[in-house]
């Protein structure tokens, strides 16, 4: 491993660390004043008695927006640099993306497509809140569409990226 | 609005309000449904509404009280609506609808939806925002301190949170703690009417007038052991022609009012309720049926949604079958000898709202009672205005702070003794069965002498330690008030030996002019003792009309079929 | 009226004083709301527990607390027939005074800042002639009977996570009054609550809209702030 590709690797662990840390005061905060129901058996039964209760789920959607926009935040702060080596140290560039060839590396990146997939239709779907002056029924079905799209194209991107390592 | 006044008329005065629960989140003004009484249509007069009142209150009222409320009436809903921002319903053609409530002649309820109470207080309580006043939430005012010379100089007061006690030096003290109609087993009210101001101003040598008179509401509804007992249905549905049952199945109305049935006017469906009851004929958990469901299901829906919803969630179906209804406690008309500018006989304490006595006699109309609490509020305030900046602060008798204090913190110091709890239990109780609906001697004596044994009790009580937000500690002052109330409601109920308004004896069931034209004032003599003095009514204005309609017969037309927004 | 059962309910409740939460065994009886249960393990249990109520039908708002989570008014929420758990928990986001009783001052803060008095326009001496069916009354009055219960507060997830955020409540009051014709401050208040701490922090949880007690829907209340900020007020 050259000194460009271990600098990266180092980098992209302290993302991960920042990205699970993130997820942990965000959870640990919810837990402490999100005012939300919390999980447990009584909660799946409240889900399947009412329709209004399951505005919850709007909740959740904020939390993994968040979530996902930071992580893609903070691996596009890497990803910025080990793109811009590409101006003066093009040997390091190449170094660096035969990286992103690797399967682990493979498997993040399909992480990181099912983030950006989430934020970006659940994005969307705020800005149709706004613009449709849709209520919070319309809402949860938008969000059941937005929740399917990134699994549908998740699954396809994945499927692209990951061909390689079967083929 | 006592303070939007006060501020108003003096910005530089330094106003504190004390209120034991949240500061205008609490007691019931909040709690209004229906609406309030105001003259404001050219067809209607202040003569028509001030016999309406007198008619109600049986010639019982305080005549220039009551002339003050009417007259006044117009003016705080005019400035409720153009300057604290309250917007009550509109007719098609954009003005202030009234509409139709019982014992009143004319249409004159104002109202927002049936969440009135809400809207004002609401308003008010937006208001402080801009005034900001000293607002000292969750405080109890404990006792009125007088210096040396019997003039105010202050309250000792609890802070319910913290358990601090303080003393609050003031030139004028208003009291509008909101009466006592909690201490009945089947109460509506808010939990903090404990009658606590009066009860303080009854310590503090004042006169209360009219005490033995108490509002009970015919249809409150029973849930068993819940809280929800008590809690009012609307009189709308008497008005749309629901039935009531006793346990048999009989419409028990036929016996006592056979003309009007279930129509007839609050205190005599209260009275035959009750009677029902006492006699046996209730349902096992004592009450009785109403039953409106031959409107058909859907109409009932429609029209009184918000009662279906309420029965609802103690699983009952007002729309399909019968409902579980009692009297349930509701109004004190009874209070603080006052004038018309809510003064007392100690300079320096003004008193007003349900704390105050003789605006109503000796029976509420529906609607007269938040324009009482607004209409003497803003009067108090105006006068505070005037009186504060003339006096200085007093220094209050050390020994009566240190009574008042220590006479508080008993009960957490003891180690042992009864709950208090279930004291108060046994305090509804015993008003219930003895000082209820119906009265006789014998009853009235029994319910005195039990109250003589809970007040031996009451000052037994122990509760657990903590100081802060200490419900039992809270519950065990609130009863001592409600005793010390409770007794002089008996003395008075006692001496009346005749039926009028709210007041029924059975042994004298008949309303007598000849004799009775004339109020009880209870005081609190040397020894402890109630004082009670007769004083004739002052007919300054109007006097009974022998010839004119009697009260209920103004309201019939009022509970006609098809009005489903009369309420009480 | 359903047959009295002994049947018995066990709750959990969170205690502030020993730091740690309790659970009682509470007789059921029937109906019984939430308020009951809270009664009677202060009567049968522990008199010493800490908790608030007032007018027990809906309209003061001081009995708020969290049921599993969820906030309800205790007084207004049964408990299922079916249930034989239950978790009680202070309102989140507010600092608890003690047990289940919260300190209302942060609600009551982002409420002042709105500023939720009507200003009253020039030469308003007389109640002003509004029809019912206008199209100022048809956004207002269906927004209007709020009870400050905090619910909404409790349950936004932006607002109770100390973050400069106005809240549903005071919002949906700030939209009552720039939609009011009545009142001379909109344009003022349309500038403050569109700002940074304002509507747009929103992320339409819905939190709010779907506990409120009274069945407002503060989420719709942002909505229309935020359509205004671009359209203008309704005048
Ligand atoms: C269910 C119900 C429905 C009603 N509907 C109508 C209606 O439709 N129309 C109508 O005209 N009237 C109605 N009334 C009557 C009306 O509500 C009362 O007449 C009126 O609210 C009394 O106002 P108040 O200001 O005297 O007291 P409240 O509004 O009761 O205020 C009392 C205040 O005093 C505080 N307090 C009590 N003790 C202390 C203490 N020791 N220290 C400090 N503060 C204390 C309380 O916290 C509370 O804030 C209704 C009453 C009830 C119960
Ligand atoms: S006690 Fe008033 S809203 Fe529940």
């Amino acid at each position: 491993m050259t000194l460009a590709q271990a600098l990266f690797v180092v980098a992209l662990a302290g993302v991960l660390v920042a990205v699970v840390g993130f997820g942990f005061v965000m959870v640990s905060a919810a837990a402490r004043s999100g005012g939300g129901s919390y999980l447990s058996t009584g909660l799946l039964r409240r889900l399947q008695r009412s329709p209004e209760e399951r505005a919850e789920f709007n909740r959740w959607a904020f939390y993994a927006h968040r979530f996902t926009g930071f992580a893609v935040f903070a691996f596009l702060c890497l990803h910025i640099v080990d793109i811009s080596l590409y101006t003066f140290a093009p040997g390091a560039f190449d170094e660096v993306h035969v990286l992103y060839g690797w399967t682990s590396m493979r498997i993040f990146e399909c992480g990181l497509l099912f983030a950006i997939l989430f934020h970006t239709f659940n994005g969307l779907r705020i800005l149709a809140i706004d613009f449709a002056d849709l209520g919070s029924r319309a809402s949860r079905g938008l969000l059941t569409g937005a929740v399917v799209l990134t699994v549908l194209l998740g699954l396809g991107g994945s499927a692209v990226i990951m061909a390689p390592v079967f083929a | 609005m006592c303070v939007l006044h006060a501020a108003q008329a003096a910005p530089e005065l330094d106003i504190t309000i004390v209120s034991k629960g949240a500061v205008g989140r609490s007691g019931c003004t909040r709690m209004v449904q229906g609406g309030f009484n105001a003259v404001l249509s050219p067809d209607d007069s202040f003569e028509l509404h001030f016999r309406d009142t007198l008619e109600g209150g049986k010639y019982l009222n305080d005549q220039e009280l009551a002339w003050t409320l009417i007259n006044d009436a117009p003016k705080v809903i005019h400035e409720l609506e153009t300057r604290v921002g309250c917007f009550f319903d509109r007719g098609e053609d954009g003005k202030i609808r009234q509409k139709a409530f019982a014992g009143q002649a004319f249409d004159r309820t104002v109202h927002r939806g049936d969440l009135t109470g809400i809207e004002i207080m609401s308003r008010l309580l937006d208001q402080t925002f801009r005034i900001k006043p000293r607002e000292l939430g969750d405080v109890r005012a404990l006792d009125l301190l007088l210096d040396e010379a019997g003039e105010v100089a202050g309250l000792t007061m609890l802070d319910v949170r913290t358990g601090a006690v303080a003393v609050l030096r003031a030139r004028v003290v208003v009291v509008a703690t909101g009466g006592a109609a909690t201490m009945y087993r089947i109460a509506a009210p808010a939990r903090e009417k404990t009658g606590d101001g009066v009860a303080m101003c009854y310590r503090a040598g004042l006169e209360l007038r009219d005490m033995e008179m108490m509002q009970f509401h015919p249809t409150g509804l029973l849930a068993g052991e819940s809280r929800l007992t008590g809690a009012v249905l609307e009189e709308g549905l008497r008005g749309a022609g629901a039935y009531l049952y006793n346990a048999h199945g009989e419409r028990y109305m036929e016996r006592y009012d056979p003309e009007r049935m279930e129509r007839a006017t609050r205190d005599i469906v209260s009275r035959a309720s009750y009677q029902e009851i006492m006699s046996g004929r209730g349902t096992p958990a004592g009450g009785v049926m109403i039953d409106i469901s031959h409107l058909g299901a859907e109409e009932v829906e429609r029209r009184f949604a918000g009662m279906v919803a309420r029965c609802r969630q103690i699983g009952q179906d007002l729309a399909r079958e019968p409902v579980e209804i009692s009297p349930t406690s509701h109004f004190a008309m009874g209070g603080v000898v006052i004038d018309e500018y809510c003064q007392t006989s100690v300079p320096g304490l003004l008193v007003a709202g349900e704390d105050a006595g003789g605006v109503h006699g000796a029976n509420r109309l529906g609607g007269n009672g938040v324009a009482e609490s607004t209409v003497f509020g803003a009067r108090a305030g105006d006068r505070a205005a005037i009186v504060a900046p003339e006096r200085d602060l007093r220094d209050p008798d050390p020994a009566q702070v240190a009574a008042s204090v220590d006479r508080a913190l008993a009960p957490l110091q003891r180690e042992k003794g009864p709950s208090p709890f279930q004291v108060t239990r046994d305090l509804k109780e015993a008003m219930w069965e003895g000082c209820g609906v119906v009265r006789d001697r014998e009853g009235l004596v029994r319910a005195r002498e039990r109250i003589e044994e809970l007040t031996e009790q009451a000052a037994q009580i122990a509760v657990p330690e903590t100081p802060q937000v200490n419900n039992a500690w809270q519950e065990t002052l609130d009863l001592a008030n409600q005793l010390t109330v409770a007794r002089a409601m008996i003395d008075s109920a006692l001496v009346r030996e005749e039926s009028r308004g709210a007041h029924f004896r059975s042994d004298y069931s008949e309303q007598d002019n000849a004799h009775w034209l004339r109020y009880i004032v209870a005081r609190r003599g040397e020894g402890g003792e109630t004082e009670i003095s007769l004083h004739p009514v002052e007919l300054t204005r109007k006097r009974p009309e022998p010839d004119g309609p009697p009260a209920e017969e103004l309201e019939r037309e009022d509970l006609e079929e098809g009005r489903e927004d009369v309420k009480r | 009226m359903t047959e009295p059962s002994s049947k018995k309910i066990r709750v959990t409740v969170s205690r502030s004083d020993p730091g740690t939460e309790r659970t009682f065994l509470v007789e059921r009886i029937e109906p019984m709301m939430v308020l009951d249960l809270l009664i009677a393990i202060q009567r049968e249990h522990d008199p010493s527990i800490g908790f608030r109520y007032s007018c027990r039908v809906a309209m003061c708002g001081t009995c708020t607390l969290r049921m599993d989570g969820r906030a309800i008014l205790a007084c207004q929420t049964p408990l299922e027939p079916d249930r034989d758990k239950v978790r009680l928990d202070p309102l989140a986001g507010l600092p608890v005074v003690r047990d289940l009783v919260v300190d209302m001052k942060p609600f009551f803060e982002e409420w002042a800042r709105v500023k939720p008095y009507l200003e009253p326009v020039e030469g308003l001496d007389e109640p002003a002639r509004i029809r019912p069916d206008s199209p100022e009354r048809q956004i207002i009055d269906p927004s209007l009977d709020c009870i400050t219960c905090g619910a909404c507060y409790s349950s936004c997830g932006i607002a109770d996570h100390k973050r400069d955020f106005l809240g549903p409540a005071a919002l949906n009051r700030a939209m009552l009054l720039i939609a009011d014709s009545r009142d001379a401050a909109g344009a003022e208040r349309l500038d403050a609550v569109t700002a940074s701490d304002g509507v747009d922090r929103c992320h339409y949880i819905y939190g709010c809209s779907a506990v409120c007690p009274k069945g407002l829907d503060p989420a719709a209340a942002i909505r229309r702030l935020r359509r205004w900020r671009l359209e203008g007020r309704p005048r």
